[in-house]
């Protein structure tokens, strides 16, 4: 039939199984492809997931270097008197942009008016031990070292803002002016160069301590010995390797970005 | 105070997908399932798939803070990320219904070419492959028509890896849902059916004329009111699965209940882009007289309502989230993102038209129209 309505030829080739035969493969094809589909979902569930199948999981990935440090963070909220020295030295020593913060302050009141008591919380990337911005990286930009920080290459990242999606606590956003995925490092480049990261040597209330979980001589460690601390969202099963001393309990889950 | 980290950009790229494989899976009815009910619909839902295929990256590109590093989701594939998947999905998909339209369309491609001139010759020699012949033309292999069909759906099958996306992020619980990647695929091939028989009405429209067998076949068929049903049970089941969740999703689906997104997702998005069509296409075709105004009014809540479901549904589940300490201004989309948005429709239209204009796609002639069959001549 020529003109408008299908032509015969090609198409009408096309239907050369009966319709039974064409259900059947189908069905075949459909099973196929949803066994695929499963065993993908099985594997992303398993990036996401806790547990050892978890820590065997991210061994895959290739290391930087041989775990030496294990760095943490302990926040004694008992110091903190939110003075927000944090975020200014945060911005300065790592050049973020106007609008974004890497790390920043939160504040809440608890309690009842007038049986209320102010809460500062600082805020930062929790380099979490099961960070769930590394398995959902298309590009695979966002690494975890062996020495614990949770890092971006930024010469490779494509600025999709999966990771952004992803992290339970806010920590990164879009660096308007590199294009890219961006968050604390932990002051790496001071870490490495025997300093404490800028939040760290700049706050005046000494509420902020960093140091190598793996060494049981570090301040660090011994704050966590001594006493009891609060992960944030422990629920999402992420790890932190940020400590919070005094953290009051209706924060724990509510904290958000 | 920022917009929304993944907004329309992103529900493009979502729409998009789902439009071609719709338009995919409507073309693939007649083709590899042998319905000859859709067989009317073939030739404009592979030019459908086809165009929203090539598409696809578009609002992609526009929503990546470096559009220019793309070459990475391919070299630096990361199995975990469905995100990572998508590159080598998309681009086998476009491919493969690509080839399957040479195969498809083979012997309307040589007519074509024999008879056309300038630009459009060198596009149809272009889509013709191979050297056109001379004379008779072969028929095309059936078997290359048949592989690359069901690989086609196959690889439509895993475009619910956008509902995967979503569905991955604990921290995000709205999203965070199992039923994600079959609701994605699910409205995406609703979306796409419904926007190849809306095409498909406009091109074919006869003012006044009543509709002819093929047209009441099409009118008639229960197959888009279904989905749109199994759709809305799905729904059902994922709300419900949502008044068992813990209260940190309460905000979301609140805001699409009965917020600011409530008259946007519930009653444009589900209530006239999933009910009513689903209604009024499942009585019009039981009608005496089944109306074409009728199936093209649902056609385009069908095709509104699936943007507002994923706009709805994109917003909601990141707005009180916002990262650094910042807050979102609005659920809303920027005016930026909203001219991006329509310059990538304009794009589509144009593309469109150029491939309505190359492609050997003719509108059915009208009974007058048809050639009257020759009569019997008896000795």
């Amino acid at each position: 039939m020529e003109g408008g309505r299908l032509t015969e030829g090609a198409q009408e080739a096309a239907v050369g199984w009966t319709r039974r035969d064409l259900l059947r493969k189908g069905v075949v094809a459909s099973i196929a492809t949803a066994a695929g589909s499963s065993l993908l979902l099985s594997q992303a569930t398993l990036a996401s997931a806790r547990g050892d199948g978890h820590a065997k999981y991210y061994d895959s990935f290739p290391r930087h270097e041989e775990m030496e440090h294990r760095w943490a963070m302990a926040i004694d909220l008992r110091r903190c008197i939110g003075c927000r020295g944090c975020t200014v030295a945060c911005k300065s020593e790592n050049n973020v942009p106007e609008g974004v913060f890497r790390t920043w302050l939160r504040f809440e009141e608890i309690g009842t008016y007038p049986q209320t008591r102010p809460r500062y919380l600082p805020l930062f990337c929790n380099h979490c031990d099961n960070p769930p911005c590394v398995p959902v990286c298309p590009v695979l930009a966002t690494y975890k070292r062996d020495d614990g920080l949770v890092l971006i290459d930024y010469d490779v990242c494509i600025g999709c803002g999966y990771c952004i999606e992803a992290c339970p606590y806010g920590a990164r956003y879009l660096n308007p002016v590199q294009r890219t995925a961006d968050k604390c490092t932990l002051c790496v480049h001071r870490l490495e160069a025997g300093e404490e990261p800028a939040c760290v040597a700049t706050c005046i209330g000494k509420a902020l301590v960093v140091g190598d979980l793996n060494d049981p001589t570090s301040d660090v460690s011994k704050l966590l010995a001594q006493y009891p601390t609060q992960t944030l969202k422990p629920a999402q099963g992420t790890d932190p390797m940020f400590f919070y001393i005094g953290l009051d309990e209706r924060l724990v889950e509510e904290v958000g970005p | 105070m920022t917009s929304l980290e993944w907004g329309l950009p992103v529900v493009a790229k979502y729409l998009f997908g789902g439009l071609s494989a719709g338009a995919f899976v409507t073309y693939y009815l007649w083709q590899g399932f042998g319905l000859q009910r859709f067989r009317p619909l073939a030739k404009l839902a592979w030019i459908s798939a086809a165009v929203f295929g090539l598409v696809i990256p578009v609002p992609i590109f526009s929503h990546l803070g470096q559009p220019g590093r793309w070459p990475n989701l391919l070299t630096n594939f990361h199995w975990s990320s469905p995100m990572s998947w998508a590159g080598p999905i998309l681009i086998a998909y476009v491919i493969t219904v690509l080839i399957n339209g040479r195969f498809f369309f083979y012997r309307d491609v040589v007519l074509a070419h024999r008879t056309a001139s300038g630009f459009r010759r060198k596009a149809l020699r272009i889509l013709l492959i191979t050297k056109p012949p001379i004379g008779a033309i072969p028929e095309p292999s059936r078997l290359g028509l048949k592989v690359t069909g069901a690989v086609g759906f196959i690889l439509v099958l895993f475009f619910g890896y956008s509902g995967l996306e979503l569905g991955i992020i604990p921290s995000r619980p709205l999203w965070a849902n199992p039923i994600n990647p079959l609701m994605f695929l699910l409205t995406g091939i609703i979306s796409g059916m419904a926007f190849v028989l809306l095409l498909w009405l406009v091109l074919e429209r006869r003012p006044g004329a009543s509709p002819g067998p093929a047209e009441e076949g099409v009118l008639r068929s229960l197959f888009l009111p279904a989905l749109l049903a199994l759709f809305l049970g799905l729904n059902a089941i994922s709300f419900v699965s949502l008044s068992y969740s813990p209260p940190d999703v309460r905000p979301a689906v609140l805001l699409l209940a009965t917020g600011e997104l409530a008259a946007l997702f519930l009653w444009v998005g589900l209530g006239l882009g999933v009910v009513v069509p689903m209604v009024v296409l499942a009585a019009n075709a039981v009608l005496r007289n089944p109306r074409m105004s009728l199936a093209a009014v649902s056609a385009v809540l069908v095709l509104i309502g699936g943007f507002a479901q994923k706009y709805g549904f994109l917003a909601a589940g990141q707005y009180y989230e916002a990262p650094a300490g910042e807050t979102y201004s609005s659920v809303w989309p920027t005016m930026t993102d909203v001219v991006e948005f329509l310059a990538v429709l304009a794009l589509v239209y144009a593309l469109f038209q150029v491939a309505l204009w190359i492609s050997p796609w003719k509108r059915a002639p009208t009974a007058a129209e048809e050639p009257a069959p020759p009569k019997e001549v008896t000795a």
